[in-house]
């Protein structure tokens, strides 16, 4: 009885901080200077934000009439809208297995379609995983939208668009059913085995659709005549003729021509995602496009073959120059990262590109409204603009220069303030620059980590190294005795954010760490070279 | 008087602003309809051979090339490759496959071409794997190194589809499925080429009514619609198979459904059946002289090319992707001792004779006024091993040139 209540104790704090952020708060965020898609800044502005929107943006005075929940001074900073990732395999739960199901022993059998990776039922707003530490981890990097697509197969499924505001498929999506994605993706031993095959596949599908609709029509009295149920079918014939959105993800020169080759052949459009070497194809400048945006070499050019040998090395970044070109004679090129959650590296590209000539303007609007546009979400996010989503992000220099900081994001409303926390420090009781040696008693076991920081004030940098490999500290930061640190790792395949908090008392430090969905655990830092109980190991 | 001058002017004119004119002054030109021509001049325009002959005039400003001492032959022919291809050359899945296309899969980034180049090789035949009955289409690339798939792409060239009999489509299904036998790969290949006949039938069924199309609506496969257009003849084969029975059966199978077969690739044993290939027609795209590698591989002898260059057989050269690809003039060079072949002829199965085998001869694989401008140049003679290909030129442009690559190398521009 006592455990049920203090269970239920628990149940409630935990969704009380939920329950605050709900309520409809209109806040006004001043001193600030919003950024305009021309180019420009809006100076001294002010913004009005109601409950998830925004309801005001200007210069000198807001409404009046309206009574704050709220004052935020910005502090001169500047105002972007939210940036969207365009083409992210994340948030979502892994796909069924195609590849479980069991194989024919004759090969001319042909697999169902499923089988042979066709899923265009298969939906990813139906395998959406959020949990906040990754919404929290992308609205640091000034992410407020995803576009959401499905792996798997040649032809795997409708992607879905989504406003991170909370962990629940009813609370992020935006659309869903947006482009139905078609992959060049072949397999070792069934078909297709070979790039040529998904083409013959997907042309095949597209006179299957039609033989389908042929057979609706015809209405066959005898039963045998009937056509079959296959919804799988009636989907594609859906994309097919009203034209709505394919994407196909193409990794290289070989793939880009194979896509441009389908889309001649069955007459339909699509929005390729594609890689670096992209500024080497045929692309019209009026097609859209979305550049996953990496400087490493693709593995196929002669480049990258004939130049130093770079297939086992470190990826080595090459041509910013010509694909700054490409932006510049493309204007219809969306941008998005390489990977998904990839942020920080996005950000030094971008300004890579800064470098070689491609406006700032340019490149924060391929970053939001085009894929606004692009995506059909252009009414709700993509701007700081008055009825649109209260999604953006606030930083301390305008966001491409050097060193420049995210002090605040705003999803929906919804603040993350990353900027309290340096205001709010305490001066460090103490430097904890060394190596530490990390143990972690969690349900799993116990394992050991050993902890290499920096300090320089109240920030922490370094990285926790084990037999399995090493992190690097993502954020850190020491107030007073209290330390919090957080770094990321795939545990089980899936990147989860470790939060590790803590007390500094004796010259240890002694607290838990959060591990997103695996719970929480315990731990305990000692400095390198003493036991667990702060005395100095003794040589054997 | 005066319109004669304006037009020499204007001819003047017109070939100072051509850019695109090359001469090749004093070589040594190997053709095969006027012979081994010394001291020879070939002007080269527009892609094309414009002319043939000695001292020639040009307006001055043209590039000029002094290949003294130097051999001219066609442009190589790589009969049977697999270069120049990306996400996999085998649709080993399934047992017909003649949809699937190389051409779809053409990388241009291929370093192959670049061997390939350096031994002089300016157009190869680059193919679908040998793991199914009926593989895929393949397809005739020049190898403009440096352009895109589509500049590769020799669009006249004859669309050739692969086959294959023997141990690799019989082994392809771990012996478990159709066919382990060499007996179910010709019925494999003979219930799809039925199978693409009664499509055709159904397909063309007349409309009734108000319906439009064939009635009760008929389902397209796009896959034998390939295999119709293998029986239009619209596509011949190109068949992989080492034994002489059962390219007979397949001789026999391609009379009954009438389709061309081209050319039997590797056949080992062609010498077997040299008067039924020189009837029916029937090249062969082989090493000079690489056997016993595999158990169909044997009872194999160089000696045999004699009697089928004898008996008029069409015998063409090829690397299958082995570094033989940069030396296929050595290997031609062996046929003079194996087959007993004059130079002009050892130097056709590597040019002419793989021209035939993929209908390219009307343009290519010799050295005539009005063909296309691919030419290897070596240092000596050009069936050698002595000799090193130094030139490679491929429609008027030079896309090889080995002295320009070693200058690059030595002053460290280019690292190797």
């Amino acid at each position: 009885m006592k455990r049920t209540f203090l269970a239920l104790l628990a149940a409630v704090w935990l969704l009380l901080p939920c329950a605050t952020d709900l309520t409809a708060d209109i806040v006004l965020i001043k001193n600030v200077s919003v950024f305009q898609p021309e180019g420009n800044y809006l100076r001294d502005a002010r913004i009005v934000v109601d409950g998830r929107k925004i309801r005001w943006v200007g210069q000198g005075q807001e409404p009046s009439g309206l009574c704050f929940d709220k004052v935020i001074d910005g502090g001169g900073g500047f105002v972007y809208p939210g940036l969207i990732d365009a083409f992210s395999s994340g948030w979502q739960k892994k796909s069924v297995d195609e590849k479980a199901a069991p194989k024919p022993h004759d090969k001319e059998v042909r697999k169902s379609r499923a089988e042979r990776g066709i899923t265009p039922l298969a939906r990813s707003v139906e395998h959406l995983k959020l949990s906040q530490g990754e919404i929290r981890k992308a609205a640091r990097a000034g992410f407020t939208v995803v576009h959401v697509v499905p792996g798997g197969g040649t032809c795997s499924g409708t992607s879905a668009v989504l406003s991170l505001t909370g962990t629940t498929a009813a609370d992020t999506v935006l659309v869903a059913d947006v482009f139905m994605l078609l992959r060049l993706n072949r397999n070792r031993r069934d078909y297709p085995t070979t790039l040529s095959s998904v083409l013959y596949e997907w042309l095949q599908l597209q006179e299957d659709a039609r033989f389908h609709r042929d057979m609706a029509k015809a209405q066959f009295r005898d039963i045998r005549l009937r056509r079959r149920y296959a919804p799988d079918l009636e989907r594609l014939d859906e994309y097919f003729r009203a034209g709505r959105g394919w994407m196909i993800p193409v990794d290289n020169l070989v793939e880009h021509r194979l896509a441009g080759k389908w889309m001649r052949k069955s007459r339909q459009t699509a929005v390729l995602v594609a890689g670096p070497e992209v500024w080497r194809s045929p692309v019209k400048p009026g097609e859209n496009l979305v550049l996953r945006l990496d400087f490493s070499p693709d593995p196929v050019s002669r480049y990258a073959q004939l130049g130093e040998k770079l297939a086992g090395k470190a990826k080595k970044e090459v041509y910013p120059r010509e694909l700054a070109a490409f932006l510049l004679d493309h204007p219809r090129t969306c941008l998005a990262p390489a990977d998904a959650g990839d942020f920080k590296s996005l950000l030094k590209n971008l300004r890579r590109l800064k470098k070689n000539g491609v406006s700032e303007a340019r490149l924060i609007n391929a970053l939001t409204r085009m894929p606004a546009a692009l995506l059909g979400v252009d009414d709700y996010v993509g701007a700081v603009a008055p009825g649109r989503l209260a999604s953006f992000f606030v930083t301390d220099k305008p966001f491409l220069e050097e060193k420049s900081r995210i002090l605040r994001t705003f999803i929906e409303g919804r603040e993350y303030d990353f900027s309290v926390e340096d205001k709010s420090s305490k001066p460090p009781a103490a430097n904890l620059t060394g190596a530490w040696k990390v143990t972690v008693t969690s349900r799993m076991g116990v394992f050991e980590l050993q902890l290499t920081l920096e300090q320089e004030g109240n920030r922490l940098s370094g990285r926790f190294s084990s037999a399995m490999g090493t992190m690097d500290i993502d954020e850190g930061r020491m107030s007073g005795t209290e330390v919090s640190l957080t770094a990321s790792a795939p545990i089980g395949g899936q990147d989860t954010v470790l939060a590790f908090s803590a007390q500094w008392a004796d010259g240890r430090m002694k607290g838990t760490v959060s591990m997103g969905t695996f719970g929480e655990a315990m731990f305990t830092a000692v400095p390198e070279g003493q036991d667990n109980n702060g005395q100095a190991e003794e040589a054997i | 008087m005066k319109t004669g001058a304006l037009i020499i002017g204007l001819l003047v004119l017109a070939a100072g602003l051509n850019g695109r004119d090359l001469v090749l002054r004093h070589g040594t030109v190997y053709t095969f309809d006027r012979g081994v021509l010394a001291d020879t001049d070939l002007l080269l325009r527009d892609g094309r051979i414009f002319r043939i002959g000695k001292d020639l005039k040009t307006a001055s400003g043209t590039e000029e090339i002094d290949l003294q001492g130097k051999a001219v032959i066609p442009g190589i022919i790589d009969s049977h490759t697999h270069i120049a291809l990306l996400g996999g050359i085998n649709e080993a899945a399934e047992n017909v496959t003649p949809e699937v296309d190389m051409a779809d899969q053409v990388n241009p980034d291929d370093p192959s071409i670049f061997y390939c180049l350096t031994g002089g090789v300016t157009m190869v035949h680059t193919m679908h794997g040998s793991a199914n009955p009926i593989g895929g289409r393949n397809v005739t690339l020049k190898l403009k190194w440096g352009g895109s798939a589509e500049e590769m792409i020799e669009n006249r060239a004859t669309r050739t589809l692969k086959m294959a009999l023997g141990e690799n489509p019989k082994r392809a299904g771990g012996g478990k499925t159709l066919p382990s036998t060499r007996m179910g790969v010709t019925a494999v290949i003979r219930d799809a080429l039925i199978e693409a006949r009664a499509y055709a039938r159904k397909r063309s069924v007349p409309a009734r009514g108000k319906v439009r199309g064939p009635y009760p609506p008929q389902a397209r496969n796009l896959r034998l619609e390939v295999l119709q257009q293998l029986l239009k003849g619209e596509l011949v084969v190109r068949c992989h198979s080492y034994r002489a029975d059962e390219s007979l059966q397949l001789i026999r199978l391609a009379k009954e459904f009438g389709f061309t077969i081209r050319a039997f690739e590797h056949l080992h044993q062609a010498y077997r059946i040299a008067d039924e290939l020189a009837a029916a027609g029937i090249g062969i795209s082989v090493f000079a002289d690489n056997w016993n590698y595999k158990t169909e591989a044997s009872e194999f002898t160089p000696f045999g090319m004699e009697l089928l260059h004898r008996k008029g057989v069409v015998i063409a050269l090829n690397s299958d992707t082995s570094e033989i690809m940069r030396r296929l003039y050595m290997e031609a060079g062996k046929m003079r001792r194996y087959a007993g072949m004059s130079d002009l002829e050892a130097l056709k199965t590597i040019t002419l004779n793989p021209a035939r085998l993929l209908g390219v001869e009307g343009f290519a694989g010799s050295i005539r006024e009005g063909f296309d401008a691919d030419l290897a140049v070596f240092d000596g003679d050009p069936l050698s091993g002595a000799s090193k290909c130094v030139l490679t030129i491929i429609e008027g442009r030079i896309y090889f040139n080995r002295e320009k690559d070693s200058r690059l190398k030595e002053s460290g521009e280019v690292k190797s």
